[in-house]
Order: structure tokens, then C-alpha cells, then sequence
């Protein structure tokens, strides 16, 4: 049993050891510094240039744009759901949010392309695959998480915190945005982070609907590449340094999401020592 | 100022309402899109004749198995099944049967009238072009009666040799060969004056829909260039009248400018052809064969094509020509395999680990550490996992890409959720059972196995079966692990394709845009069953947890 248990972290320190062992090689052919900051990507050229920049900033674009669209969005969900709905339409539309959380991302794909490239085409002109397009189905699959996450912290909050307030006469807005929603701020805020860590790592909807030019994304509407784009697209027939610098790309976006989840650790521990803490005893 | 403060909320509750049902809105319309497109197709086809389809075109009849699954052909297809352009069926009707072309030897008569329908006679410039597939039978009959008894046969003879009663039954039926059924043959074509076809700068007439068509024959498009061709006028001409090609675009419904030549008889007929071949800015009608021996140019044309997309068949057909045609049974198979092996895999390792997480981990540095690594391992994303199956199992493990490599990955990815929830459920479990079970002298090991995994067991299985649900939607793991054979796999180290994967392919080789739809919509259904499996444990649970409570 100890066993089965240790088996995660094996698991995490294997694929960090493989990741690791397979992407660092290429750093005796280009330095780290060129690798992340020049955006020259020619792996199978005479003279091969492997800067990933542009996919950095395409990954970090889209995530961000997706967030933009799909934070407030969520929260209002989530808030209408805790506080306004009745409880019988509250929980239906929960299993409906819960139903399109299930749903596979390459089939979000599919719907991007039939229906999104279409709309961005029509709205904004160009070719319809682009970073926005990609936010949007981004957009899309994190709303589930951030409705999710709102709802279920909202409703964790004791009530003692909505009746005192309602009870020196803050009206119902006034409790929800300066009592409830700070309280429980940190839960919110740890389920945004995760969103944006699934949002970073997601392949095949954006793959589908952004474009995916090696470029530096021009635009909003421009085409983009992202990290994970990039390890898709050529690991089917790369070979020798090209292959070393797709681990290589895969190694930065791991690192990225290590970070994340850690920042997102350290939001959930201080909800648990704050106000949130409260709602558990 | 309390005025002021109740205005605000009715504006932000508005608000916040507003946004919520649009987005609710929104999300129904999502999952209802994808469904619907699974369930029926809509697709622009391009050819170059016209949908109108013609029974018995000059008097014969072009006759197939009774069961083909191909109700029209074009002429194309026609010509192409007589001159070895077809050697089975997958790209007419989509069956897997080697083609048979039967004619009736051209050295009789009626066999040299049928080599005459199809390839024109020899006044006309025609050239018989017979494949090397064609077998010759004798007389009519018996290249019915061939017809009859071979799945993949199709012949073409004289009208007159089949009863017309019910169009399909030969006379030779006698001989008990009865299954035979004839395929309408759509050969109307638009042919245009080759001024028109040409390239003009970079602009090229682009493809003709049958709005364009109504315009060019109604007169109300006037120039080619309204249409991306070059700046000529249109010239529309009619059919000689009373003729064959009269009658055919009299049923195609675009005979609107009429006023033919009344000679129908050859010598008009190659006059109106000569006059497309001569007229600058010409269009008219005419049959694809008659166009092509003339040597004018025939339009593309497109139109639109809707029609169930997601039958019994696709689901119960194993898939052929990567999927274009046949249906999805392999997969859905494979899809099984690799989730019960999956499973095999993950469900009692997580398990097991959630037991000794609650059971036996002290509170302590491993137990963090243990915590740790289930929830880093929770938040790496699919392709990470892809990248290092790809380096592990199938390069230095050498499995190979293969449903076992594929499911090792996907058990490394799933097995936070298992443990997650089984940990949850394991909390779950009151005290007082462990307790009764220990006072009644049972061993640790024996409460663990058989009170408190039993009581734990409606969670998880939730928590299995939406691991498992999220096996069945992954691609981006599988896709350099478990390859993407799509037959249906014969071993643990035999490449194959989920259900997943297999829509990703579908669009990615440009296979078929309604295919990957049709199987999203069976991936989905799934995906959705599987979820609501997963709640109806969850509502089970909850019920009989109150029912202990209350014993309690």
C-alpha cells in the first residue's frame, strides 16, 4: 500500500527526471537565454534557430485573454447561483456546468472550428483562426471551473457572515460584494489559478482554432502559437536537436504549471488560516 | 442614499442576471450543437452535373446488386466504374466489395450499343475504353443474372431487357436471380464556352450553386464577371427542342429562356454543341459525355447536402480509408479495451494508496510528501504526460506505441482523481465503524477489507468512474503513446486508436469534417453517460449515508 502511495511522487519525479534528462541537452547547442528570448524558429534549417519566445508569449496571450473573458463571467455565475437563483433551478443548471466540464477538449475544438472561426471571421475579419478564437474556446472549457469553484466557496461561507451583515443594513449587493465575495476570495482565487494552469496546458482546442503560425502572435486576432502547440505539431516527425528542443519547450511549460500550482497552494493555505478558515471549524 | 444603494443592487443584480443567462444560454446551445451536428450533416458537395437523376438515359439502365447501399451515380463514376478508375466500392457507396463490371459482349449487337452509350459512338468521336476489370457475358440476361448473385457487380443493358413493371426486376429472373435494383445516372452537365473556363489575371469562375444557375438562365446575371469570371456576356443557349437534353433540363427545372432549335435530331444536336464550342460567353446544357467529346469545358457546380450523419451503421461498421467511409466499431472497441485496462491499472493502485493515506500515513513529513506528489501529479497537463509515456513506456520500457503504453500513461493521469476521491470517502467513514469492527476482535487489516472499504465503496466508485470519464475524452496523451491504427487491436502492444483520437484525426488528415462530428456526438453520449453514472452513485451514496446516519 505504501507503495501505491508513493507511486505520485515517483511518477512526478520520473517525468521531471525524463523531461529534464531529454530537454537539457539542447542547451549545448543554444543558449538558455536564446532559447527563451529570441523567437527565430527554424528547427530544420541549415543554420536551425530554436527561440520559443513567441510561443511563450502565445500561451501566456491566450491564457490571459481566456481569463479576461471567463473570470468575470464565471463569478457572476457562480454568484448568481450561490445567492440569487432558487435552489431548484440552482441545481440544475450545476449539473449542467458540471456536464460541459466533462466534455473532451478536442471535441471544443471541433465546435471552435464550426462555429467560433466562423463568428471571429465574420466580427473581425482575417482568417478566423487566431489568438482570440483560441481564448475564446479556452474561455469556454475554464468557465465550468470558475463557476464551480465561486458557487462551492460562496456557499461554504458561514451564515453568521451573511445575516450580520444584513442585519445592520447592508443591502443583499452590498453583503455579496463587501462580505461574501472577499471572504471567500482566496478559494476563488486558488480555482482561477488551477483554471489558468489547465488553461496553459490545454493542446488540442486551441491546436484547432489558433492558427498556429510560429510567429509572434500579431494581434489579437493574430495567428498564434503556443507551447503546447508547438511539442504537438513537430513531435511527429522530429528528429535529433528539433526533437531535443520540443522536450525542451515541454520542460519550460512544466516548469510554468510547477509554479502555478505552487502559487495556488500558498492561496489555498492562506484561505485556510483566514476568513475561509472559519467556514471549517 | 439607502435610494441609491438599493438602485446599485438592482443594477448589479440585473447585471449578474443577465450575464448568468446568457452564459447558461450559451453552454445549452454548445452542448446542443454538438449533438445535433453529430446527428445530421450538411455539407457542400461539388461535381459537375446537376443532382437531377435520369432512370433509363437513352434507353438503358445501369443495374447493381439489390444490396448496394447507392441509389445514384454520377457519370464520372459511371465511366470510372467501366474503365478501371474503381477497383471496389469504397469511394461510390462506401462498402468494402471488390467492383465487378459487366457488359454485354460489343461484338453482338446490343453489347456494341451499350459500348456506344458509354464511351459515344464513333461518328461522335468516341473511343471504346473498356477496363481490364470488365468481364463480358453473352446476352443481357446473363449479365443480369450475374448482377444478381455478386454483391459487387454492376452491368449496363437496354431497358427493354428488364420488365419496366417495377423497374427492376430483369426477365432473366426467372433463373431465381431476382436481387437487382437500378441506380439513376446523373449526367447533365453546364457546359461553358471555353472564354468563360480560362483564367483571367488571378481571377478564376469560381464554382456555381444552383442560385448562380437560376441567375445564368433567368438572365439575371448578365456578366461573368458578376460570378469571378472574366468580363464577357452571358450567352445562355437552349437544347435543341423535343430532344433528349430538352427533356433532361426541362426536369432539371432551369429550362426558363427555352426557344431551342426544332431540329433534335443529331445534326441539331451538333450544331447547339458546335454553337457552346464557337459562342463567346456561352452556356447551355449538356450531357457529360456529349461535352467532353465536343471538347468544351463543364462547370463545377455545388450544392448543399444534408442527411444523417450518426446511423446504426456508423456505429456497427468497422472503419475503412481512415475512417472516410464504414463506421466506428473498431474504435469504440479499442476505446473499451483502453479503459478497462486502464482501469485494471489505476483503480486498485488508488485505491490502495487512499487507504494507506487515511488508514496507515501518520501525520507527519512523508505523509506531506505523499500529499504532495498526488497533487502536483493532479495538475501536470496531458501533453506532459504524452511527452514522457512517449519517453518511458514506448522508448526505454519498449512497449511500443500501443494500447498498453496508452494506458499506462492515461493510469499515471488519472490516478490523483482516483485517490482523491477515495481518500474523501475513506474520511467518510465514521469512526464508530472502525471501532465496532476492532472491539469485536477483527485485525486492522480485516476492518480495513472488509467494513471500511465496503462502507467507502458508492464513493470510489464515483471517484473511478469520472477518472474514467476523463480517460475516454484525453487525445493529447495518447496521441505519441498509443498510436493510431484504427483496426481493431490484437494485443496488449498493438497500436490503436481511441474514440478521441480518432475525431482528432479525422480533422487533422482532412479525412471528414462530418465524421469527426458523428463521432464526437458518440463521444460525448458516452462521456455524458459515464458522468451521470458517476451521479447516480453520488445520490445512492448520500441516501444510504443518511439511512446509516439515522440508525445511528
Amino acid at each position: 500500500m505504501f507503495g501505491s502511495a508513493s507511486l505520485s511522487v515517483l511518477a512526478v519525479l520520473l517525468i521531471t527526471v525524463f523531461m529534464f534528462r531529454s530537454g537539457l541537452p539542447l542547451f549545448k547547442v543554444v543558449s538558455v537565454a536564446d532559447f527563451l528570448f529570441t523567437t527565430r524558429w527554424e528547427p530544420t534549417a541549415a543554420d536551425p534557430g530554436y527561440g520559443i519566445l513567441s510561443f511563450i508569449v502565445g500561451s501566456f496571450l491566450v491564457t490571459g485573454l481566456a481569463l479576461a473573458i471567463a473570470v468575470p463571467t464565471g463569478m457572476a455565475v457562480g454568484v448568481f447561483l450561490a445567492e440569487l437563483s432558487d435552489d431548484r433551478s440552482s441545481r440544475t443548471i450545476r449539473s449542467a456546468v458540471e456536464l460541459l466540464a466533462g466534455i473532451p477538449s478536442v471535441v471544443y475544438g471541433l465546435f471552435g472550428i464550426a462555429v467560433i472561426t466562423p463568428a471571429s471571421r465574420a466580427l473581425f475579419g482575417g482568417s478566423g483562426y487566431g489568438a482570440l478564437s483560441a481564448a475564446a474556446i479556452l474561455a469556454i472549457m475554464t468557465l465550468p471551473t470558475i463557476i464551480t469553484v465561486t458557487d462551492s466557496s460562496l456557499r461554504a461561507l458561514p451564515r453568521e457572515l451573511k445575516e450580520g451583515s444584513l442585519a445592520l443594513g447592508a443591502t443583499h449587493w452590498q453583503t455579496i460584494y463587501k462580505v461574501l465575495v472577499p471572504a471567500a476570495r482566496s478559494g476563488i482565487i486558488a480555482g482561477v489559478i488551477l483554471g489558468m494552469g489547465r488553461a496553459i496546458g490545454e493542446t488540442l482546442a486551441v491546436l484547432m482554432v489558433g492558427g498556429n503560425a510560429p510567429i509572434m502572435p500579431k494581434g489579437l486576432n493574430g495567428m498564434v502559437r503556443t507551447l503546447t502547440m508547438n511539442i504537438i505539431t513537430d513531435m511527429s516527425y522530429a528528429t535529433g536537436d528539433h526533437l531535443t528542443s520540443l522536450f525542451a519547450t515541454g520542460m519550460v511549460l512544466f516548469a510554468f504549471i510547477l509554479g502555478l500550482n505552487l502559487i495556488a497552494r500558498l492561496a489555498l493555505k492562506k484561505s485556510m488560516t483566514g476568513v475561509g478558515g472559519g467556514a471549517g471549524a | 442614499m439607502r435610494n441609491g444603494a438599493k438602485r446599485s443592487q438592482a443594477v448589479a443584480f440585473g447585471a449578474i442576471r443577465f450575464l448568468s443567462v446568457l452564459t447558461i444560454v450559451i453552454l445549452g446551445l454548445i452542448l446542443g450543437f454538438i449533438l445535433f451536428k453529430g446527428l445530421r450533416y450538411s455539407s457542400v458537395e461539388r461535381g459537375t452535373v446537376l443532382a437531377m437523376a435520369e432512370r433509363e438515359p437513352d434507353g438503358f439502365v445501369v443495374v447493381v446488386n439489390a444490396g448496394r447501399d447507392m441509389e445514384t451515380a454520377s457519370w464520372d463514376e459511371l465511366y470510372g466504374m467501366f474503365s478501371d478508375e474503381y477497383i471496389n466500392w469504397a469511394k461510390l457507396d462506401g462498402g468494402a466489395d471488390d467492383l465487378l463490371p459487366v457488359a454485354v459482349d460489343p461484338a453482338s449487337e446490343d453489347g456494341a450499343a451499350v459500348e456506344a452509350f458509354l464511351f459515344g459512338s464513333e461518328d461522335a468521336g468516341g473511343y471504346p475504353l473498356w477496363g481490364g476489370l470488365v468481364r463480358f457475358a453473352p446476352t443481357a440476361a446473363e449479365a443480369l443474372a450475374i448482377v444478381a448473385s455478386t454483391p459487387g457487380a454492376v452491368c449496363v443493358v437496354a431497358a427493354d431487357s428488364v420488365v419496366a413493371a417495377d423497374g427492376v426486376v430483369p426477365s432473366a429472373a426467372a433463373a431465381g436471380a431476382g436481387g437487382v435494383k437500378t441506380l439513376g445516372i446523373r449526367r447533365l452537365a453546364v457546359a461553358i464556352n471555353s472564354d468563360v473556363s480560362d483564367f483571367v489575371g488571378d481571377s478564376y469562375l469560381e464554382d456555381l450553386s444552383d442560385d448562380d444557375l437560376e441567375g445564368l438562365f433567368s438572365g439575371r446575371i448578365r456578366n461573368w464577371a458578376e460570378l469571378g469570371g472574366p468580363d464577357l456576356a452571358v450567352a445562355p443557349l437552349a437544347p435543341p427542342e423535343g430532344g433528349a437534353l430538352a427533356a433532361a433540363w426541362e426536369r432539371a427545372g432551369l429550362s426558363g429562356s427555352g426557344g431551342g432549335s426544332a431540329d433534335s435530331g443529331a445534326e441539331g444536336m451538333a450544331a447547339y454543341l458546335s454553337g457552346l464550342y464557337d459562342t463567346s460567353g456561352a452556356v447551355g446544357p449538356a450531357f457529360a459525355l456529349d461535352a467532353s467529346l465536343a471538347g468544351i469545358p463543364t462547370a463545377w457546380l455545388t450544392r448543399r447536402v444534408s442527411g444523417w450523419n450518426l446511423t446504426p451503421r456508423f456505429i456497427l461498421e468497422a472503419p475503412r480509408l481512415s475512417g472516410k467511409t464504414g463506421g466506428i466499431s473498431s474504435i469504440i472497441l479499442n476505446t473499451l479495451f483502453m479503459v478497462l485496462l486502464t482501469m485494471a491499472m489505476a483503480a486498485p493502485i488508488g485505491v490502495a494508496a487512499a487507504v494507506y493515506l487515511v488508514e496507515y500515513a501518520r501525520d507527519g513529513r512523508v505523509l506531506a510528501l505523499l500529499r504532495l506528489g498526488t497533487e502536483t501529479l493532479a495538475g501536470i497537463p496531458s501533453i506532459i504526460f504524452g511527452l514522457f509515456g512517449f519517453l518511458f513506456f514506448v522508448d526505454v520500457l519498449g512497449f511500443g506505441f500501443g494500447l498498453l503504453s496508452g494506458s499506462l500513461t492515461l493510469t499515471l493521469m488519472i490516478l490523483p482523481t482516483i485517490v482523491r476521491s477515495a481518500e474523501e470517502a475513506l474520511k467518510a467513514v465514521p469512526r464508530s465503524m472502525r471501532e465496532g469492527s476492532l472491539a469485536l476482535g477483527a485485525t486492522k487489516l480485516q476492518t480495513i477489507g472488509r467494513v471500511v472499504v465496503p462502507a467507502a465503496m458508492p464513493g470510489i466508485a464515483t471517484g473511478v468512474i469520472l477518472a474514467m470519464g476523463r480517460a475516454v475524452g484525453e487525445t493529447a496523451a495518447l496521441i505519441f503513446t498509443m498510436g493510431s491504427d484504427y483496426q481493431l487491436a490484437d494485443g496488449l502492444f498493438s497500436s490503436a486508436r481511441s474514440l478521441s483520437t480518432h475525431v482528432y484525426l479525422l480533422f487533422a488528415e482532412g479525412v471528414s469534417f462530418d465524421k469527426a462530428f458523428a463521432t464526437a456526438t458518440v463521444l460525448v453520449v458516452v462521456v455524458l453517460g459515464i458522468n451521470l453514472a458517476a451521479k447516480r452513485v453520488i445520490s445512492s451514496m448520500s441516501r444510504s449515508g443518511a439511512a446509516r446516519q439515522g440508525n445511528a
